[in-house]
């Protein structure tokens, strides 16, 4: 089928886009003209980093729509709901226009409006007096949804401090570390429209990194014949959609992976160049038999051998998926031959105690299989993600901030994050602390850990919240800064969403069109909505700054590489990455008579490289070996040698760590239509999805006696929470599932409490020594505002209590839990929260950690953020 | 040139992103949708399934929301869009009621229909719809129907369209779709959606094979008014029937006859009151007389209504005394004429109602005509009651006429569920106690009217469309 016809575009060509005519919907049928620009953007509203095409009235200015960049190699002018749904955003009544200065105590909702002047100098003087007393510790940059490329990191580096904190411990954390031990680059790369099997333990047809683009590429290769697994405990839309549904208990997938592997190896369906050539298999086989010659027939048998215990026998009984579907998906994996593309990212790498090793044996797959790399396999990220340099060059910073990676996890792939609360103490507080687009009172487990740690000013001397939108973090600010949505701000991105590379040009509409017109302005939040500003500029103008007199040595980094001596402007600062770091975008630019940046300006987007594959027959992958890591000598070496193969870890809600009663709350599944934390702003997605009932088989939900209309409590080991059941053939008997996007809340007097609120509830708080309530006020649901439906959903992190992997440092999600009916007196949406108990927790599962013995903090060779200095790493 | 869209439900993935770009395109307020995703699940664990249906207008060639559509508001394109002027619109609904499919939604700022029109202010500008532009995998696709390889591409992908029985002759065509996901009549939609609300769902059907766990809200757009319009207008039926009566029978002396007749414009005016309320742009309602389609059993319904109107006022102002001895020829004419008038005023509703093809219970229902001329005698003889007629045989004929066609069978599924929904009610046994009460005293009959009717009305939008 001819997806449109001859005459019909899905989007205006480019050399329409400075004149676009045509008919006012809302007139119509009368004919009324609309004379629009279009300006080119990338999407905000999660990580995929999607074009959007801005139509901007040229009569009134306003942006009447947002649409798909027909010139986007990633998206390919196509978008998920969220792209339009940027129209909601940057029109929210409810929008932080102007910056903030809190007004009565810390976390009371109070704010008054002050001058970006004022913020300047209360922050500049504050972060000049940690710089010069040397306080390199102290200053924190605490990012949840970045929508940049790396241009934080290296303005940190040029303060000088290791501060640079995230939210990837919460996120994806796990199978970075699966990916990176194997084959030395953090996350895959699936070549899905080429794919002759697409193996998917994520729901990549409707979330994830990258939901639109890689659902577009699954689409197209099972268009093609691929075969489509899915697995996952819940009926995701992506298992509905699948040829084959895995419903394995959380904790198992290791074990069923690694049977497939045995399957593979026992039936000779894998690819002996790939391992031969380009696997470490000397130093696994000396591992797997220290006496063996080395042969590379003789590693074969003793892999086979290794992995022998690895059954599907075993594997039916760890998941509880029959035996028959598991041989059917390893036959189907193993007919793919080298074209096997396969993705983890959360899912159950972020559910499970040894999470990471899920993503190991994931790869563990593509290498048996010999995709790697291959047309319609899976290539390390790296090779299919373009990251400009910037003119910076700071640099790196020599201390090392134990707030950012304890001692005790020299292993953590990213910032053990939620663990701050217990870190940041009197004695070493953080002084001035920056959130990011960032919500952990919601968004994190634990989250009274962080009431309690925002509202105390003598751990968190300063907090300035960097949000388009109220949070529940936020409340917690001393200063509340406006920054730009999708298209009132500067970022380039680039995501690895198939076998090619591009950069992506997120750009202030308002401000791009009045220059064009030839206007002046010297900053984004002049020209934005409000006083709307973005980070990059302010964070430029901040460190010019701190450094007054360019002693501390930051203000030269900010100098123009054009103008010597004078600060920079963001055009210039793009000017330069355009010109002299993108390959082939400026000779790109100047056939069309442009220069680097006007082209960007132009069409949002530039395709880097295309058909990237196999690289690493050109160059050695980023292990400490360079080779494919089968053995992990870097696991011996710091302490965790009985994880140096690919190895299944007993999850911490394995059916075998289950007490009597308990069931699995699988609490992190997503919806194509929400945004994290931040679809508050949303009415159009709000109105599609605005409720989080508990997913639970109908035995369940009869063991309970409950109907849909009757109310559940679910407790976790620190607390509880009350909601409504949605009973259905969709999940397995013995696991819940709740979405976690849903279950805001605010309190009488915060800033979130007005009339047009559609999205969040009001409740009451109460703290009762170590014991924290929620109930919500008025009636059941408690909302409404401008929507027709009353309820927002439940809260439920806020009853996790912290479970960091001892190895990865990923927050484990899971919960083992008691779903009982409610008891007398639970109202709908009450939550309970025992702090003490959250302690303990903490404590119990820091205890497994295993702190290096040598003298480094950390593997030299293993990727962090805003790497320090070697200095840095040592211990003595 | 002649559009159509067909969904490839293979490729569809449920997103919702069609729906968020469409109401950003065509500024659709919350509560309404022009193009929306449902989604239904069926089969047990772990043998379970889901699968959505993208749902929306059909363009059908046939379309009976253009027939009822009393100000050609609604239009048939030559490219085959059906497209809809809100300009024109009076806001009666009726084209709702019309639509087998739930496509059409009254826009709740500008008070007129709204509905899917494939984008017709970009389709002339030679873009594509919002929604096919947006969707992440091309599952929706613009095709010319009247392309040949394009009729024997859907042939030979077996592409199906909703209710096909319905011959709307749809032109939205399905690819690889669930059926169940397009019969609504299969589809428990009581059930806890997985994350949205839906106040007040459609009854479920009494042998559901799947649930839905995400669907938008439905409307039911006609209520007590037209219900009471029923009934008033049976009285402003019944009235000049029982005047016509009464100037030929005894009780002329008393002037019963111009009173009844009084009574009939009286009630006349009740019934136009309650019509033009109950639009959602009253001021618009001249628009019948100067726009009006004449198909279209509203306007036609007004034309009556108008007759019934100056034939009660002529009756009221009776220019001429009743015959004392043979009958004169001229007012025996214009009493039969009168009668007929009367007979019309009752009965047109049936038209109205079977045009109303989305809603089977009406639309299927043979018995509609013969209970509307009941109720006009039945009426007649409630007020006839008053001047001293106490026969009881029209309200008897009430009854049976109601008991007929409690037992006419219903032709379709839908009308049944719809029947069974109306049976079960106790309006409907309130209203049959009032009837058989009414063998005793007739003007109870008019309370009868007022049950049944109210509950017809109900019935016929319980059950989904879509």
């Amino acid at each position: 089928m001819k997806y449109l016809p001859d005459q019909i575009t899905s989007a205006p060509p480019p050399e329409h886009w400075d004149h676009w005519e045509e008919y006012d919907a809302k007139a119509w049928p009368e004919r009324k003209k609309r004379v629009y620009r279009l300006v080119p953007t990338i999407c905000f509203n999660c990580e995929s980093a999607c074009g959007l095409l801005a139509y901007v009235d040229k009569e009134n200015g306003e942006v009447k729509r947002f649409e798909g960049n027909p010139v986007h190699p990633g998206s390919r002018g196509r978008v998920c709901a969220k792209g339009p749904a940027t129209h909601n955003q940057i029109n929210d009544p409810q929008r932080i226009l102007y910056p903030l200065k809190r007004v009565g105590e810390r976390g009371g909702g109070k704010f008054e409006r002050v001058s970006w002047e004022e913020v300047l100098e209360a922050l500049s003087g504050r972060l000049n007096r940690a710089l010069t007393e040397k306080r390199l510790t102290e200053v924190m940059y605490h990012v949840g949804r970045p929508g940049h490329d790396g241009t934080m990191e290296t303005i940190l580096k040029t303060w000088g401090v290791d501060g640079h904190n995230s939210h990837t411990n919460v996120c994806s954390s796990a199978a970075r570390l699966g990916y990176t031990v194997m084959c030395g680059g953090d996350r895959p790369s699936p070549d899905f429209a080429n794919a002759k099997c697409v193996l998917l333990l994520s729901s990549h047809l409707e979330t994830g990194h990258y939901f639109n683009p890689h659902a577009q590429r699954i689409t197209e290769g099972v268009h093609d014949g691929a075969k489509l697994i899915v697995m996952d405990p819940r009926l995701s839309n992506t298992a509905a959609k699948a040829h084959l549904w895995l419903p394995t208990w959380p904790g198992s997938e290791t074990t069923v992976l690694l049977a497939i592997a045995h399957h593979l190896l026992t039936t000779g369906k894998f690819d002996e160049a790939l391992l031969r050539d380009y696997a470490n298999w000397p130093e696994t086989l000396k591992h797997l038999e220290p006496d063996a010659p080395e042969d590379f027939d003789r590693f074969i048998a003793a892999l086979k051998n290794h992995y022998a215990e690895y059954t599907f026998d075993r594997a039916e009984k760890e998941s509880g998926v029959g035996k028959t579907k598991l041989l059917q998906a390893a036959e189907w994996i193993a007919e793919s031959g080298d074209q096997l593309a396969s993705h983890v990212w959360r899912g159950p790498a972020t559910g499970n105690l040894g999470g990471w090793q899920v993503a190991r044996a994931l790869e563990f797959l593509v290498v048996l299989t010999g995709s790697l790399g291959t047309k319609g396999g899976t290539s390390p990220a790296g090779w299919h993600k373009f990251k400009p340099k910037t003119h910076l060059s700071p640099p790196p910073q020599e201390v090392w901030n134990e707030h950012l990676y304890p001692r005790d996890y020299p292993l953590a792939m990213h910032e053990m994050s939620p663990l701050l609360p217990y870190l940041v103490t009197e004695d070493e507080p953080v002084d001035l602390y920056f959130s990011r687009v960032f919500n952990p009172v919601w968004t994190y487990p634990d989250g009274t850990a962080w009431i309690e740690l925002l509202s105390d000013e003598k751990r968190i001397g300063c907090h300035v919240a960097l949000t388009p939108t109220w949070n529940e973090t936020a409340r917690y600010a001393d200063y509340v800064l406006p920054m730009g949505l999708s298209p009132e701000r500067h970022d380039i991105m680039s995501t690895e969403t198939h076998a090619g590379a591009w950069i992506g040009f997120r750009q202030p509409i308002h401000r791009v069109l009045r220059e064009r017109d030839g206007e002046k302005f010297e900053y984004t939040w002049q020209a934005n909505p409000g006083e709307v500003w973005e980070e990059e500029e302010f964070f430029h103008e901040l460190s010019w700054r701190a450094d007054p007199d360019g002693s501390l040595g930051v203000r030269k980094h900010f100098e123009s590489p054009y103008r010597p001596g004078e600060k920079i402007t963001i055009d210039e600062h793009y000017r330069w990455i355009f010109e002299n770091s993108v390959p082939g975008l400026p000779e790109a630019a100047q056939k069309e008579g442009l220069t680097a940046l006007a082209y960007m300006r132009r069409y949002g987007a530039f395709e880097v490289k295309r058909d990237v594959y196999k690289l690493h027959e050109r160059e050695p992958l980023k292990t400490p070996s360079g080779k494919i890591e089968i053995f992990s000598s870097t696991m011996v070496d710091w302490g965790w040698s009985e994880q140096s193969m690919p190895a299944s870890i007993e999850s911490h809600v394995a059916k075998t760590a289950l007490e009597p009663g308990q069931m699995v709350l699988v609490p992190t599944f997503r919806l194509p239509t929400l945004i994290h934390s931040r679809s508050a702003n949303s009415q159009w997605l709000y109105e599609i999805s605005h409720k989080n009932p508990l997913w639970i088989h109908p035995e369940d939900a009869s063991r309970l006696d409950a109907t849909e209309n009757d109310l559940l409590r679910v407790e976790t080991e620190i607390g509880y929470f009350v909601l409504r059941p949605f009973i259905t053939e969709g999940i397995p008997p013995g696991i819940v599932a709740c979405s976690h996007h849903l279950g805001r809340w605010h309190r009488a007097g915060d800033p979130e409490d007005t009339p047009e609120n559609f999205s969040s509830a009001l409740v009451d708080q109460t703290v009762e020594g170590d014991v924290w309530r929620w109930r919500r006020v008025g009636e059941d649901a408690g909302d409404g505002g401008l929507g027709w439906w009353s309820e927002s959903g439940v809260h439920q992190n806020i009853t996790f209590p912290v479970h960091p992997d001892p190895i990865s440092g990923m927050h484990c999600w899971h919960q083992a839990v008691f779903v009982r009916r409610s008891q007398p007196g639970d109202r709908f949406g009450d939550i309970a929260v025992d702090r003490k108990k959250a302690r303990e927790v903490y404590e119990k599962w820091r205890s497994w950690t295993r702190p290096p013995t040598g003298d480094l903090r950390r593997p030299l060779w293993l990727a962090r953020h805003v790497k320090p200095a070697e200095s840095a790493y040592r211990l003595h | 040139m002649r559009w159509g869209f067909v969904l490839d439900q293979d490729s569809c993935i449920g997103c919702h992103a069609c729906t968020v770009a469409c109401k950003q395109e065509n500024e659709v307020p919350l509560g309404a949708f022009r193009t929306w995703v449902k989604w239904i699940e069926h089969g047990q664990f772990p043998e379970t399934s889901r699968s959505a249906a993208v749902l929306r207008c059909n363009h059908c060639e046939d379309a009976p929301c253009i027939e009822i559509c009393p100000t050609v508001a609604l239009h048939k394109r030559p490219d085959g869009i059906v497209d809809l002027d809100h300009s024109r619109c009076i806001g009666c609904a009726s084209c709702l009621q019309a639509c087998p499919y739930d496509a059409i939604y009254i826009d709740p700022d500008e008070g007129t229909a709204a509905k899917c029109h494939f984008c017709a202010h970009r389709m002339e500008v030679d873009l594509a719809p919002a929604c096919v532009s947006v969707c992440p995998v091309q599952a929706i696709n613009v095709v010319d129907l009247d392309d040949p390889d394009i009729r024997t591409e859907l042939g030979e992908r077996k592409a199906v369209v909703r209710k096909p029985d319905r011959g709307t002759k749809p032109q939205t065509f399905y690819l690889g779709v669930d059926p169940l996901a397009l019969d609504p009549l299969a589809v428990d939609g009581t059930r806890t959606m997985s994350h949205a609300q839906v106040p007040d769902p459609m009854p479920a059907p009494g042998n559901a094979e799947a649930r839905a766990v995400y669907d938008v809200p439905r409307a039911r757009p006609w209520g007590n008014k037209i219900a009471a319009y029923m009934v008033t207008k049976a009285v402003a039926s019944g009235a000049l029937i029982a005047a016509v009566l009464q100037f030929w029978g005894a009780g002329v002396d008393a002037g019963f006859d111009r009173a009844f007749a009084l009574l009939a414009l009286a009630m006349n005016a009740v019934t136009m009151f309650l019509l033009i309320s109950d639009l959602h742009k009253p001021a618009r309602f001249w628009y019948l007389l100067t726009k009006g389609n004449q198909k279209s059993w509203l306007v036609r319904g007004g034309y009556v209504l108008g007759a019934h109107a100056a034939v009660s006022l002529l009756w009221a102002l009776r220019p001429f005394d009743p015959p004392t001895d043979g009958i004169p020829v001229g007012a025996f004419i214009f009493s039969v004429f009168t009668i007929l008038v009367a007979l019309a005023t009752s009965a047109y509703t049936a038209f109205l109602f079977w045009q109303a093809r989305g809603r089977e219970l009406w639309a299927e229902d043979r018995s509609l005509m013969l209970v509307l001329i009941v109720q006009a005698f039945a009426a007649g003889s409630a007020v006839s009651w008053y001047a001293g007629d106490r026969s009881p045989i029209w309200a008897l004929a009430y009854l049976a006429v109601t008991i007929f066609a409690h037992f006419l069978k219903p032709t379709t599924e839908a009308a049944r569920q719809a029947h069974r929904y109306m049976v079960h009610h106790p309006a409907y046994w309130g209203g049959v106690l009032l009837a058989v009460t009414a063998i005793f005293y007739p003007p109870l009959v008019l309370g009868a009217f007022a049950f049944l009717d109210w509950v017809y009305v109900k019935a016929g939008q319980e059950v989904a469309l879509s």
